[in-house]
């Protein structure tokens, strides 16, 4: 990663630092809330489906925070995460 | 042959150098994410940490800071709960009593709410009582026995710390906890990182290298890490979980959830808010009591009546809320019956409520451990210590790693200059503040106004002064001085409690109150504890190699530029 | 048994595995080559520290309230390790400074 210095001797964050933190903000929490409302699409009554949903998109939160910042290439995290919600996406929109 | 020189004679594969290098690189990946996520709110993480770890002590606490309320004393007629199951049949008896009190002392209030608190600080005779009315709330504790009521002084108690754990302070709730609930998934991706980058995760284990420097504040780390690891990822997985209704409501909103219904299924909490009330007589309720746990322990004998809640006490919509629990139950819920209070007809029971809502409410009893004994709370204390050991040595390393590598000592770049100021000012102010509000609470005069509100100004006034200590004095000093004031201020806690209470460790130790000794006691080995912290954040002399070695690289800085 | 009873069984069999464990780590394993002269590299008295504290998570099995004890085992599991650790970690120091 280049450090780069503003005028003041600030070391200038890289663009690809912010939209890979972006990246696991964002893309984490919208992969966590599909998840989350997939189990409404389960045969299950819907109470289960809320908690189960609840537990389970914690852990895909977390998971997905982690595979952003492991995969090396930014623009195959930034692809993983498209496909991802956009499977996901489809499913809710089509079972929901 | 030994095993050293066969893996010498063999050398690697440019397949297994590669692949070496990559996993290398993918642990100082990971380091790095591992360091950022864990400093970026490393001193909020502290502080959540540290309330959280006292808060298992919370109702001892609040007893502690309201020495006029006299100890519970050991129930002569009663077994040991531990060895045989208690005479459960006359576990409601109390309530009645305590009931009884509260129709010939607040007829009018708003709502009555009895419980038991934990056995050390009551026991069946003694139960907890908060009243409501439309301006005031009255919590004091009640001796069925001797009818006597026991009004402590205005005190937040243990319940400051308890709430400033979650919902801060001085902030509206919700952002606080969206704040708190990035904080916890932050420590936990901080956590899995941290796995992946030890790689001696295993051969470490019982390891601890003296006098090394950033290797023995390391090895800390690491012990504070490892060895409590389940606990770690537990506590803050289910700490996201119990809140886990502000993160993720959508999918309720989805399914077009009356969430208020939903709720009310599941947990006993009605509010009082009912308008035109008329006045109207309650049926007796000492009666209903008892149906209600006999019929529960029909079906799990370890069922018992944990709390009773009355709404609009004496108006045509009052209501009785009967809350159960199973002993050592880990869940939250247990059952509840919802009586009319004029009729004592049956309005609402509770049913089983499904597995996921079982494991959503047993996550979050892990979490708050108020279903553990006495010495199952310890464990949890001295694991979330810790834990907090875990974050206050990280916090630390990261700047010992980094202090080696400073062209100059004496003015550091602005993100090292911040982070070990926030250390001093967090890891050793904190503690500070809340032994000062310990003091507050006995030197505060009684009939002060405002009484309880002063005492945590008095917590955040402190906190700010060491605020500005710090960056007052140099770091060296700045950790001394308040270290040693946390561990001063420790040491003289049971003077301080024996000058301005009935309750010294003497006469404690006269009259048995197990209680106060055990704080007495442990105000001494937490004062022993800063003492050897004290010790050691002191920071090595440099010796006169190093110096040198520092001034020469200055030298060829200013030569190149 | 009663519940302080097995919590205080479950810590010391959690003691006990705690200590063969340490014992054949490799931080620790040169001190006690000269008392205890280990067969076969120590192989058997780490299987034993492994199966001490799977006895111990079994015995929970022997209350009416398995959740509660599980939780008790785990608890008692760092506590345990953590007590090793302190006194290997005195231990090394008092020796430092003999020497």
């Amino acid at each position: 990663m280049s450090k780069r210095r503003s005028s003041h001797g600030f070391y200038l964050p890289d663009f690809s630092v912010i939209s890979r933190i972006v990246l696991a903000i964002g893309g984490s929490y919208g992969i966590a809330v599909l998840t989350d409302l997939l189990f409404l699409a389960l045969p299950i009554d819907d109470i289960s489906a809320i908690y189960w949903g609840q537990i389970t998109s914690v852990v895909v939160c977390a998971l997905m925070i982690i595979l952003v910042f492991s995969l090396r290439r930014l623009w195959l995290a930034w692809a993983v995460v498209a496909s991802l919600s956009s499977i996901l996406g489809l499913i809710c929109y089509a079972t929901i | 042959m030994s095993d050293s020189t066969k893996t010498q004679s063999v050398p690697m594969t440019k397949r297994q150098q590669k692949d070496k290098t990559k996993v290398k690189g993918y642990r100082l990946l990971m380091s790095d994410v591992h360091t950022w996520f864990g400093l970026l709110l490393g001193w909020l993480l502290f502080t959540i940490f540290l309330m959280g770890t006292v808060s298992y002590f919370n109702n001892e606490l609040t007893a502690w800071m309201q020495p006029e309320i006299t100890a519970v004393s050991k129930p002569s007629a009663l077994p040991l709960s531990s060895q045989n199951s208690p005479n459960k049949a006359q576990t409601s008896e109390p309530f009645g009593v305590a009931i009884a009190h509260l129709q010939a002392t607040q007829a009018n209030a708003k709502n009555w709410f009895i419980t038991k608190g934990p056995t050390s600080t009551s026991n069946e005779q003694r139960l907890h009582i908060t009243t409501s009315a439309d301006d005031e709330r009255l919590r004091y504790q009640f001796d069925t026995q001797t009818q006597t009521a026991y009004m402590p002084r205005d005190t937040a108690g243990g319940n400051f710390f308890y709430r400033m754990h979650f919902d801060l302070h001085y902030m509206s709730v919700i952002w606080a906890r969206i704040i708190v609930g990035i904080a916890s998934m932050m420590m936990l991706i901080a956590i899995i990182a941290g796995v992946i980058v030890h790689k001696k995760i295993f051969t470490d284990f019982f390891t601890f290298r003296w006098g090394k420097g950033q290797r023995s504040w390391l090895d800390a780390h690491n012990a504070f890490s490892v060895l409590p690891l389940p606990f770690h990822i537990m506590i803050t997985f289910t700490g996201i979980i119990t809140l886990i209704a502000l993160y993720m409501p959508w999918g309720g909103k989805v399914a077009n959830i009356d969430t208020e219904q939903l709720f009310e299924g599941i947990y006993s909490y009605r509010a009082a808010d009912a308008t035109e009330l008329q006045p109207a007589p309650m049926v007796d309720i000492s009666p209903l009591l008892t149906t209600a746990q006999s019929e529960w322990q029909k079906l799990n004998p370890n069922y018992v009546i944990t709390s009773v809640s009355i709404n609009h006490p004496n108006t045509d919509h009052s209501k009785i809320i009967v809350d159960g629990k199973a002993d050592h139950q880990i869940s939250t819920i247990g059952a509840f019956r919802i009586y009319d209070g004029q009729t004592g007809d049956i309005l609402e029971q509770s049913k089983p409520p499904p597995l996921a809502v079982t494991t959503h409410t047993v996550m979050i009893g892990l979490h708050a451990g108020r279903f553990a004994d006495y010495w199952l709370r310890w464990m949890y204390f001295l694991l979330g210590g810790a834990g907090c050991g875990m974050i206050a040595t990280g916090l630390v390393l990261w700047t010992v790693k980094r202090r080696r590598q400073l062209l100059d000592m004496d003015k550091p770049y602005l993100g090292f200059w911040l982070v070990e100021k926030l250390n001093i000012a967090t890891l050793a102010g904190l503690p500070l503040a809340m032994v000062g509000l310990l003091w507050l609470n006995r030197l505060l005069p009684l009939e002060m106004t405002a009484r309880a509100k002063w005492e945590i100004d008095g917590f955040f006034i402190i906190w700010a002064g060491s605020f500005i200590l710090t960056l007052l004095l140099s770091s060296r000093h700045a950790w001394r001085v308040l270290l040693s004031l946390v561990t001063l201020s420790l040491l003289f806690t049971p003077l301080l409690n024996s000058l301005t209470t009935e309750r010294g460790f003497l006469q404690s130790v006269l009259s048995g109150d197990a209680l106060f000794i055990s704080f007495d006691i442990a105000f001494f080995i937490l004062a022993l504890l800063f003492a050897y912290i004290t010790y050691a954040v002191s920071f090595k002399k440099m010796s006169p190699k190093q110096k040198t070695k520092s001034k020469r690289r200055v030298a060829s800085q200013i030569e190149i530029s | 048994m009663s519940n302080l009873v097995l919590s205080e069984l479950l810590f010391l069999v959690n003691l006990l595995g705690m200590i063969a464990l340490m014992i054949t780590s490799k931080r620790h394993k040169d001190k006690f080559q000269h008392k205890l002269p280990l067969v076969s590299k120590g192989q058997g008295l780490r299987w034993l520290g492994f199966t001490l504290l799977a006895i111990a998570f079994l015995l929970t099995y022997s209350s009416y309230q398995i959740g509660y004890f599980v939780v008790v085992w785990f608890g008692s599991l760092t506590v345990a390790a953590g007590l090793v650790y302190l006194i290997m970690m005195v231990y090394e120091q008092l020796v430092r400074v003999k020497y």
